[in-house]
């Protein structure tokens, strides 16, 4: 007799599995935290200016191949009861999980986070304005502090408090070019305007020379630059730091966008920018076949050793000597995690950094970019005919002048990945208007601050 | 030692007990000992396929940054699924892909198992393993050699240079229009061994008989192919497009190494998308969305070549 039962047909059994995953989905709770944390992230009601006598441990994150480590080891000479225990990340690694490296049980006490996203928001960070009025650091820079403030619901520029400062200083960003090619056309002074810029662009091109040796993963670096001497830089800032009314598709962007296309087109970028590596830039820029490039001044020692006493520096030249017009600076910004075990220890090395004179020297010799703290500090020296000579007065004149606009890449976590690196790629190959780019630029930007 | 006892004990016996409790009980003894036996595979897979599989569906059916609030949007994320031309050129990138992770592997193997099966000895062998060798390098070194060779001053275009057809070389990563093609042949290189080893392995099952028969009745060798070798090889061609289709579908590891989407979005495909928008994005109930449409595409490719090439009882 047989009596084991019938078995049901195959797509019963399917739709039996699909049915229970669904109603096990819907049934569990729902994930993420239970409700927003109301207000701002709470600051540490008294901060302890001195470092405490015994022996500490301090965990900092930082990215791989950086000199923060030199920073690091310095402090321990002066204060040997502080050591560090340094963890290195790679970059996209590090942005990707920062979110989850601050959310975690233990965290580090001091992390690099070049972008807030939505740390603040979610109480993942320590309110540096405690630190800030007990260390006095009204004094820094006021558009790079800008940058470095947020208020609760994310928009920065405004009134919010602190929750980043600098570890190395203040990355300027502007154009390397080999002093050696622009001699030989006939380019005796760096560019003043962008139209004598334009001028030694197609005097480069005719001659064969690269004019622009641009990876197009970094095409934002032309482009943004181009953006900021065309549209009022504060109106730019605005967008950048996430304010209600701003929008990215306004007339003097798109003419922007229009002068950044006409540049692909007439062939200024390499033909291989999408596959270019470092190396390829350094050796084309090393036997004489490229002009410009488009970088930071945190690079200026590389282009040092490649092309030593002929290498030039120039930041963006404006659309007429007397545009309103800015430069990219951004601080190599770090945070305190809120679940730091050592933040007071962490906020004396952050003001340390900045202000201490053996600390701002390393951070110039080795980071190459204005070593952060107060303009008014006295500056390091730097040896003559090197580039830094060149970066560090164009950097501190830009402070000066708070003519600073943060780097379009900040204005959401995914806006640099997700939107510009594409978009610019079509937009270069002619694959997309000016008009198109600009408002996918926006339209991105609107659905990814959740608006 | 009841359920062996009773494995042996002769039906008759138990009827003759006459007890239906005992003969219940003897069955849930062995209902329970094959759960058992089970429960560790159970285990695994609950916690590595099953759990995942739920709480992805669940996060679909929400707006989510992986860390704060929630917020429950229903089919919101699937709409901008099927909707947003970026997300659904993904799910076309990855369908154009199977062209070179399936249909050449299957066609090249099937060519190459019927052509080196009659080949034995030393060279049989070396053949075999050089064939089967990029099967079991890993996927992400394999891409960064590939993108090496495919640079602006890489072998390919030596190799092109070298014999006059200078203007062919290109850029192969970077270019438009050969970016996809380009990634598709890593694949292609990467899988042809894992299908060839698969074939060869059920062309050694088929009846030697079968092949002495078709000679007789003066098959020549394209003959022999028809009508003997493929359809022999069904279960094996079914396998085979099976886990290719998978790998083309899911590829993630090739993509990002080598072109991270770009140039452009020609090469976005699911899997680094899906990354990009849990991750870099904090996209998460998006991302999520993307996984289940791209787990039910795969399914509604997969189940059907399945049917198809079950051997018939």
């Amino acid at each position: 007799m047989n009596t084991t039962p019938r078995r049901p047909r195959r797509w019963i059994q399917g739709a039996v599995v699909a049915t229970t995953v669904l109603l096990a989905s819907v049934a569990c709770s729902p994930p993420g935290a239970t409700r927003q944390p109301a207000g701002t992230p709470s600051a540490p009601t008294s901060v302890a200016t001195a470092l405490p006598p015994e022996e500490v441990t301090l965990n900092v994150t930082i990215q791989t191949a950086t000199f923060q480590g030199e920073l690091f080891d310095e402090f321990s000479r002066q204060h040997p009861n502080v050591t560090f225990k340094v963890t290195q990340e790679e970059y996209n690694n590090l942005a990707n999980s920062l979110p989850r490296i601050l959310n975690a049980t233990t965290t580090p006490d001091l992390v690099r986070a070049p972008s807030l996203g939505n740390l603040v928001k979610n109480n993942l960070v320590t309110n540096l304005d405690p630190y800030a009025q007990a260390y006095g650091w009204e004094g820094y820079p006021a558009s790079v502090r800008q940058q470095m403030s947020m208020e609760p619901g994310g928009t920065r520029g405004g009134t919010g408090a602190l929750y980043q400062n600098a570890v190395g200083g203040y990355g300027l960003l502007g154009l390397f070019y080999n002093k050696r090619v622009g001699e030989r056309l006939g380019m005796t002074s760096p560019p003043a305007t962008l139209a004598e810029l334009d001028a030694v662009l197609a005097k480069a091109k005719e001659a064969g020379v690269t004019p622009i040796v641009q990876p197009a993963g970094n095409f934002l670096s032309p482009f943004q630059n181009l953006v900021w001497q065309y549209e009022q830089p504060q109106r730019v800032n605005d967008w950048t730091f996430g304010k209600p009314d701003a929008t990215f598709d306004t007339p003097a962007i798109r003419d922007a966008t229009g002068h950044f296309a006409r540049w692909a087109k007439a062939g200024y970028f390499p033909d291989d920018a999408a596959t270019l590596t470092l190396d390829d830039i350094f050796s084309r820029m090393k036997d004489d076949e490229a002009l410009f490039v488009f970088d930071g001044d945190f690079n200026a020692t590389l282009y040092q050793q490649q092309l030593p006493g002929d290498v030039g520096f120039l930041t963006m030249p404006k659309r007429s000597p007397d545009s309103a017009g800015c430069s990219g600076v951004a601080p190599l910004a770090f945070v305190i995690p809120a679940k730091a075990q050592h933040a007071d220890v962490a906020g004396y090395f952050l003001n340390w950094v900045n202000t201490d004179a053996a600390a701002r020297e390393i951070s110039l010799a080795k980071g190459g970019s204005y070593p952060g703290g107060p303009v008014e500090q006295p500056l390091p020296e730097v040896p003559d005919g090197s580039v830094t000579a060149q970066t560090l007065p164009a950097a501190v004149e830009v402070l000066k002048a708070d003519a600073a606009c943060n780097y379009l890449s900040n204005a959401s976590s995914g806006i640099f990945t997700t939107t510009f690196v594409p978009q610019l790629e079509l937009l270069a190959a002619g694959k997309t208007t000016p008009e198109a780019f600009v408002q996918k630029v926006q339209a991105d930007y609107t659905q990814q601050l959740g608006r | 030692m009841t359920a062996t006892l009773s494995a042996v004990a002769p039906e008759t016996v138990l009827a003759a007990r006459g007890s239906r409790r005992s003969r219940r009980s003897q069955r849930l003894g062995r209902i329970v000992v094959g759960w058992l036996y089970l429960a560790p595979a159970v285990v695994l897979f609950s916690l590595f396929v099953l759990v995942p599989l739920i709480t992805s569906v669940q996060y679909s059916t929400y707006a989510w940054d992986g860390i704060g609030v929630a917020e429950p949007v229903g089919l919101d994320n699937y709409r901008q699924v099927f909707t947003d031309p970026a997300l659904r050129s993904s799910i076309a990138h990855a369908l154009v892909l199977i062209v070179f992770f399936t249909a050449i592997p299957v066609f090249l193997g099937l060519i190459l198992a019927s052509a080196i099966r009659r080949v034995t000895g030393r060279f049989g062998t070396i053949a075999r393993v050089v064939l089967f060798l990029p099967q079991i390098l890993p996927l992400a070194a394999s891409g960064i050699a590939w993108r090496w060779s495919y640079a602006e001053n890489g072998i390919l275009n030596q190799a092109l240079r070298l014999v006059g057809l200078d203007n062919l070389a290109r850029p192969w990563l970077g270019d438009f229009g050969t970016a996809l093609p380009a990634v598709g042949l890593i694949g292609t290189w990467a899988l042809q061994g894992f299908c060839l080893v698969l074939l060869l392995t059920g062309i050694g099952r088929i009846d030697p008989g079968l092949f002495e028969a078709a000679r007789l009745d003066g098959a020549g060798p394209v003959a022999e192919f028809r009508a003997v070798i493929l359809p022999s090889l069904r279960r094996e061609i079914g396998v085979c497009v099976t886990i290719t289709m998978i790998a083309a579908l899911q590829s993630f590891d090739i993509v990002y190494v080598t072109t991270q989407g770009g140039p452009g979005t020609a090469t976005m495909v699911p899997g680094v998308l899906i990354y990009q928008l849990a991750f870099t994005n904090s996209q998460v109930g998006l991302a999520s969305a993307l996984g289940v449409v791209l787990l039910v595409l795969v399914l509604l490719l997969v189940l059907p070549v399945q049917r198809l090439s079950a051997e018939k009882a």
